[in-house]
This record gives C-alpha cells, sequence and structure tokens, in this order.
C-alpha cells in the first residue's frame, strides 16, 4: 500500500527527531511537495526548487536515458550533507539536509521503522 | 591468416590509404595478379579509381569500375590527375590513381608531381629506390609472401588504430577481410560526410563525447576519420571539435583503470568532452552524464554544501555512480554493483585532486 499524507507527516516528524537533520522535505514523483520540515536559517523556497528540480532530473534518467532513478543520492560537502532517498516504490523521494556528521544508516532505518508503524 | 609481419606490412599500407601517401608495389611471385587484386580491393570504394599504363584486363572489371586513362603521353596523363587531385579540393569526389607497370621514367614523368592518392605497380622496386631523389622521404615494407612496398614519405609514428583493426580480423578469409576493411572507410567516409555537413549547418559545437554518441565512432576510428577526412578534401574538422585537454584526458584514463568501473565521463559547461565505455555499450552515457552533472551543479548552488563536495548515486539495480569535481570539470564514474562505493570514491577523489 502506497504511503498517505498522515503517513509522510509521521516521516517528517520521526526525521526531525534526528540530531543531524536540519530539515526535510517530501517531494511526490511529479514535483509536489507533500510535507516538509525545515529549521531556522534555511531557504525553503530555494530548497524545494532544488528537490523539484533533482527529481525532475531522476525522472529524465528514466524517459529519456532508459535508465533507473537513482535509489538514494547523496552529495557531501565540508559544510553539510543532502541525501535524496526514495521513498516507496516510485511514490517520491524524502530529502534531507543535514550536517556532515549525519548517519544515512539511521536516517534509513528511522524511515523503515515510520512506515512500518503507519502501515 | 595473417601473421605478424603481413599485419605490420597492411597497417602500412592501409595507413597509405588513409593518409593517401603514394606507394609503389612489387609483386613478382607466381601469384602476382591474385596479390594485387587482393590489395587493390582495399582501395576505399568511395574513391574515383582511375588507371593507367599496362592496365591488365581483370582490373578494367575491379569494384569501382575504375576509369581507364590513356598513357602514350605522360605529361598529359600527370595533368589529368593533377587536375583531378585540385578539383578534390573544391568538393569533388575523391580520387585513387593506380598505375600499372611503372619504371623510374614513368615515376619521373607521370608520377613525381602528384602529392597524393597514387599507387604504382612495379617489376623492379629496386629501380625505383634507386632512382628516388635522395632528400626524399620513403620506407620500404614487406609482406603476404613476396609483396614488397615502398611509401614515399615519412614512416607514420603510430599505426597502432591500423594494428588493431588488422589483430581483431586476421583470421577472416580474404574476401571477408576486404569486405570489412571496405566497411570500416565507408563508416569513417560517411560519418566525415555527416559531421561536415553537421558543422556547415550549425554553429554548435562538437565533442568526441558526441561523435561516439551520435556517430556511433569510438574513439580510435574517430581520429583517424579526421585523417581520412584531411587527406581527400583538405579540411581539418579536428579544429571545430571541442577537446578535453590532455590533463582531464589523463584523469579519465586513469579513473578507467579502477576496478569496477563501467564507465567515465568528464563534463565542462553542460559539455561532455571525454567518454571512456568499459562495458555495457547501450548505456547512454553523454545524456546521463549531463543530468548528473547538471545536477551536482544545481545542488551545490541551492544548497550549499561548502567546498570539496563529491556525489554518489545509488540504483535499484546496486550499480553506483561517483561524481567528483576537479577544477571547472566534474567526472562522473559508473561502478559495478560489486563496487564498494566510499572506497571506489576516495579512490576517484585521489586521482581527481591529486
Amino acid at each position: 500500500m502506497a504511503p498517505n499524507q498522515k503517513d509522510f507527516d509521521t516521516i517528517i516528524s520521526k526525521l526531525d527527531e534526528v540530531q543531524e537533520v536540519r530539515g526535510c522535505i517530501i517531494v511526490s514523483q511529479d514535483g509536489e511537495v507533500v510535507a516538509s520540515k525545515l529549521d531556522r536559517g534555511l531557504d525553503e523556497e530555494k530548497l524545494v526548487a532544488m528537490s523539484k528540480d533533482m527529481v525532475g532530473t531522476f525522472g529524465k534518467l528514466k524517459t529519456e536515458c532508459n535508465f533507473e532513478s537513482p535509489e538514494m543520492v547523496v552529495i557531501e560537502g565540508d559544510s553539510g550533507k543532502v541525501a535524496a532517498l526514495s521513498v516507496a516504490s516510485d511514490t517520491g523521494y524524502i530529502f534531507l539536509l543535514g550536517k556532515p556528521d549525519m548517519s544515512l544508516g539511521m536516517i534509513k532505518m528511522t524511515i523503515k521503522v515510520a512506515i512500518e508503524k503507519a502501515q | 591468416m595473417l601473421n605478424g609481419t603481413d599485419i605490420d606490412f597492411l597497417a602500412s599500407v592501409l595507413n597509405s590509404l588513409i593518409c593517401r601517401t603514394p606507394f609503389f608495389l612489387e609483386i613478382s611471385d607466381a601469384a602476382a595478379d591474385a596479390s594485387l587484386k587482393h590489395l587493390l580491393s582495399f582501395v576505399p570504394s568511395h574513391r574515383y579509381l582511375l588507371v593507367a599504363g599496362a592496365v591488365p584486363k581483370w582490373a578494367r572489371y575491379m569494384e569501382g569500375q575504375p576509369r581507364v586513362l590513356p598513357s602514350e603521353d605522360p605529361q598529359e596523363l600527370a595533368e589529368a590527375i593533377d587536375s583531378s587531385l585540385k578539383e578534390e579540393r573544391v568538393g569533388s569526389r575523391p580520387i585513387q590513381f593506380v598505375y600499372f607497370g611503372a619504371g623510374p621514367e614513368v615515376y619521373r614523368s607521370v608520377l613525381r608531381p602528384l602529392p597524393r592518392g597514387w599507387i604504382a605497380t612495379t617489376n623492379d622496386i629496386d629501380s625505383i629506390v634507386k632512382d628516388l631523389p635522395s632528400d626524399l622521404s620513403h620506407y620500404l615494407t614487406r609482406g603476404l609472401e613476396d609483396v614488397k612496398a615502398v611509401h614515399i614519405g615519412e614512416r607514420p609514428n603510430d599505426l597502432g588504430f591500423e594494428e588493431d583493426f588488422l589483430k581483431r580480423i586476421k583470421g577472416t578469409r580474404t574476401t571477408a577481410l576486404s569486405f570489412l576493411i571496405q566497411k570500416k572507410f565507408s563508416e569513417m567516409h560517411l560519418a566525415g560526410a555527416a559531421i561536415r555537413r553537421d558543422l556547415e549547418e550549425s554553429a554548435g559545437t562538437m565533442t568526441m563525447a558526441d561523435l561516439e554518441d551520435q556517430f556511433e565512432l569510438d574513439e580510435p576510428t574517430a581520429t583517424t576519420m579526421f585523417e581520412l577526412v584531411r587527406a581527400e578534401h583538405g579540411v581539418d574538422i579536428q579544429r571545430y571539435l571541442v577537446l578535453p585537454g590532455p590533463n582531464v584526458v589523463g584523469i579519465v584514463d586513469k579513473i578507467a583503470r579502477l576496478d569496477h568501473a563501467i564507465a567515465v565521463a568528464a563534463v565542462e559547461d553542460g559539455t561532455v568532452l571525454c567518454m571512456r565505455r568499459l562495458r555495457y555499450s547501450e548505456l547512454e552515457l553523454s545524456r546521463i552524464s549531463r543530468h548528473m552533472a547538471r545536477l551536482y551543479d544545481q545542488v551545490h548552488l541551492e544548497s550549499a554544501t561548502g567546498t570539496g563536495y563529491h556525489m554518489t548515486a545509488t540504483f535499484p539495480n546496486g550499480s553506483n555512480i561517483v561524481v567528483v569535481r576537479g577544477g571547472k570539470t566534474t567526472y562522473l564514474v559508473f561502478l559495478t554493483r560489486e563496487a564498494k562505493t566510499a572506497l571506489s570514491l576516495s579512490e576517484v577523489r585521489t586521482l581527481v585532486r591529486g
């Protein structure tokens, strides 16, 4: 069963509890923002635009390049980390902005538990 | 079946055909006609074949329907060929001139003034060599049992393309060998014509990656195709291509040697400059690389992850793409599912950033 709005809200609040996470946005496969929570100081408008743009590019990999959409994309820099994780079979992507020490293993576990609880 | 000597010999012949370096052939054994027929079957079929001298009957019926030119007046013959060579420079079909039974006199009066595009058969190559001007570069090759060739020009530094190609097809029978050589020449000729048209019609840039993606030319074939077009039309299309610097090529080649690398691409300003496709030729490498490099730039701009950033993407089938920036160039490495991404990333970062 595909996750619904309530499930997304649950996932967002669970992720918000992780200390190294500074914000998260869930974008559907169509590029719609279905839930988001960002720390103060983060430019929501810019980050939403970036997330939508990334989902668009993931789609192009499939439609234009006959390739798969990625399961996970991680960009790591000196001052932070951005991760995009695919949610339950092509439903959309969770975008996470975190500190450089944000553990993606823990995040994945949190998402999995949140989805299982919601279902 | 070609042996090592034959491959060396034929590589020089192919190179002379590509670069249109003039050469003499001496075939003195009993099977002279068969050997000569075989060698002349390599003459690119898109060239207009002109023959003169003691033309054997079979030569009149060669593929390409040669035009037999009168040989009585050497000066007239030389002028006719010279004028055809000049016409090539203004768009006419390139010619290949074959003179049968040339001696030193024919060389002096007919062939010597012609700068390119001729082959001459002779019974006495030693007399020809003795008669060549002392300052004229030439080199001798020998193969196919008893065939000798004297090529007029500097010995090529690199026959890698010709040798690799011949090694791949060395086991095929004679007719298949001619067919495969003609197929390669046609591929280069047709690609050259299409690329010239493309460059004339659009003001856009073209890269080696475009040649690979759009014209399905691998890099060695593309490089040889530049030579062929230059020799046939006097046009250097390589000048119109955006080519990566040696530093970028060096890094890409080093990355390509990593374990588990499937393909490597270098992208600059949205243009794929260089690619190495190691496995999975059906991968839309250029297009995927452009999208991924754009994504990488976008994320950095929007989220300010800081300097020294890199990107990894994991796909449902377990394969990965690692993206690292070095200077203005973004390097993308496609890895197999067996790759340890963190280790590969560290190796790529070391190679890119030193």
